[in-house]
């Protein structure tokens, strides 16, 4: 689904240009990783505005330390989500206050494909529902719960940003995908999709 | 549903209930949905705000970075490094300059003295 996919020679080609102080290349990662560094932040809890602002940040993170990246050491997406995580984390962490839950939040802004006026209000509706039960979650349930739906990323790769065990990071997202469930009823299996 | 879920999740398909199975499926199909959109032109709003090689810190921001980003200025700071020892050759050159002045005044002024005695 990716615009602008890479496979895992070009995306290291890509780095390694980049790290030579190739911007070209580094523009073809942040488009490779754009659309997943959003989603992941989204699934943060956090706002259109906020995850612009980080994503921005987390990229920009990234180009200045990429000269010490070392591929051996983990996957390049390990190394951005473990900064982007960090400073999603931050920023929920400095506006506790202002992502405490809002039922008068804006709904998102409507997802790429166009369906029917109906069809996408009522997936604005759930997609703002869902954004409010994930802000009620505590921080580290949510980024445990963003990083598991990252597809690059394993379990190990997950516990790896998280610092703690695979059995540790199963357990966190069975208790978040439990806490999700509880706070979002329009979730439930009654509601017409 | 993403491969680590499924991983986590060990096969529910079969074993828990279809309304339970059915949650699950709509609460993974919620999660993957993009939640946020991608503004157009972000790659181009990061592309400006870089600076001009990786390892390169504003000046605004090198207060507030980390100090692993110290070990990343070998190559930018070369230049400044030169020029600092350059400085440092100056002022050693000058000073001794400066104090074998002195000694000459101090010296002058004895020899005056001395003579002027004798």
């Amino acid at each position: 689904m990716d615009p602008h996919p890479l496979d895992a020679q070009g995306l290291a080609e890509h780095l390694a240009q980049a790290a030579a102080g190739d911007r070209g290349a580094f523009a073809a990662v942040v488009r490779h990783y754009q659309r997943p560094i959003f989603s992941f932040l989204g699934r943060m809890g956090l706002r259109q505005f906020e995850a612009e602002e980080l994503a921005q940040e987390a990229f920009l993170r990234a180009w200045q330390h990429l000269p010490q990246y070392r591929s051996e050491q983990g996957a390049f997406s390990t190394w951005l989500y473990t900064i982007a995580r960090r400073l999603a984390l931050n920023e929920l962490g400095r506006a506790g206050r202002r992502l405490q839950v809002n039922t008068g939040d804006a709904p998102p802004d409507a997802i790429c494909d166009r369906p029917g006026p109906a069809l996408a209000l009522q997936r604005q509706q759930q997609t703002a529902a869902l954004l409010a039960a994930l802000r009620q979650l505590p921080a580290p349930d949510r980024s445990v719960l963003a990083l598991a739906y990252v597809h690059e990323l394993s379990l190990a790769d997950v516990a790896r940003i998280e610092g703690c065990s695979e059995a540790a990071v199963k357990a966190r997202l069975h208790r978040a995908r439990q806490r999700l469930r509880e706070a979002l009823p329009t979730l439930n299996p009654s509601t017409p999709e | 549903m993403s491969i680590n879920i499924d991983q986590d999740n060990h096969n529910h398909n079969h074993n828990h209930n279809a309304g339970s199975d059915d949650h699950d499926d709509r609460l993974d199909a919620a999660l993957n949905a993009p939640l946020l959109q991608v503004p157009d032109d972000f790659s181009a709003r990061v592309m400006a705000a870089l600076p001009a090689q990786p390892g390169a810190v504003e000046p605004q921001r090198a207060a507030v970075r980390e100090s692993t980003l110290a070990t990343t200025h070998a190559t930018p700071s070369a230049a400044p490094r030169v020029w600092r020892v350059l400085q440092a050759v100056v002022m050693a050159a000058c000073g001794t300059l400066g104090a074998v002045e002195v000694l000459l005044f101090v010296s002058g002024l004895w020899s005056t003295t001395a003579l002027a005695v004798g």
